[in-house]
């Protein structure tokens, strides 16, 4: 988590995806201070989009975040997709579904709330290294 | 019927592996609903279409759908069941899989945003595809699966 699903009506180039994906990890993480390890991004087109839009974004996020920093996310990947895309912001629509972390295992652990990562993420690494030592042995 | 929908890369496993866990899952969740049907669905992306970290996705994302009024604690036995099958029989790092276990009301929620990205005059016809190619793929292959690309 999160999970980003991009639709589009036409076919988005390779060179335009890798960007995407960057913008989406970058912007996830430096606005919800999350670890890039569990940032999904998919893609799906064909689809012609609802109210004529090019792009259209559904985000799977965790609940708890203020509302100005996703206010923040949206109008950041809004205007930096238009960017990329070379298409008008209007023509790039979010809809983000908040869950709650208790829903979530990811890396083998239930997901802490936003701003509880850091034990979580210690958790999750020490817990690794203990796999692969056994797998080793 | 609830929802079992899986996230992952076409050709990461067989048909017979898709059975296979679509049958362990199933009666993993029947430990806790053993009445209750599950409906799965695969989204299997091409190359291309589906990254994590950056890069090309290995990763398989779960959404299992359950009752509103499930306990923390039978949520979580089930999160930690899913995770250690994949882990135990696919040898799917924990790092790899993400395992939601969400109330049917998030499910629900997540579906019909599914269906409000479609223009409505084309959703009949999107719907139509999705469902008929679906049931193809079920009679051709044993699994009902989501298209990627229209």
């Amino acid at each position: 988590m999160p999970v980003y699903s991009l639709t589009s009506k036409e076919v988005i180039p390779v060179k335009q995806k890798q960007q995407l994906v960057d913008l989406f990890t970058d912007t996830h993480c430096n606005i919800m201070i999350a670890p890039e390890q569990f940032v999904h991004v998919l893609f799906s087109d064909g689809i012609p989009i609802t109210n004529q839009y090019k792009l259209y974004i559904h985000a799977n996020v965790r609940k708890g975040r203020a509302q100005d920093k996703i206010d923040l996310l949206v109008e950041t990947l809004k205007s930096k997709c238009a960017e990329i895309l070379r298409i008008p912001t209007e023509k790039v629509y979010v809809n983000l579904l908040e869950i709650n972390a208790k829903w979530i295992m990811e890396g083998g652990h239930v997901m802490p709330d936003p701003g509880e990562e850091e034990e979580w993420m210690a958790k999750v690494i020490k817990a690794l290294e203990e796999r692969e030592k056994q797998s080793i042995s | 019927m609830k929802k079992c929908l899986f996230l992952a890369q076409e050709n990461s496993f067989s048909s017979a592996e898709i059975k296979q866990m679509e049958g362990a899952f199933l009666s993993i969740y029947h430990q806790q609903y053993p009445q209750e049907k599950l409906q799965f669905l695969w989204m299997l992306s091409p190359k291309g279409y589906a990254y994590t970290e950056r890069q090309p996705s290995n990763a398989v994302v779960v959404m299992v759908e359950v009752e509103e009024n499930i306990e923390t604690v039978k949520r979580e036995e089930l999160m930690h069941l899913f995770s250690n099958y994949l882990l135990e029989e696919f040898n799917i790092s924990p790092l790899d899989s993400v395992i939601t276990v969400a109330n049917s009301s998030f499910v629900n929620a997540f579906f019909e945003a599914q269906k409000r990205r479609i223009a409505s005059r084309y959703r009949p016809w999107i719907s139509l595809k999705m469902i008929s190619s679906g049931l193809l793929n079920k009679l051709s292959q044993g699994f009902f699966r989501l298209r990627v690309r229209y």
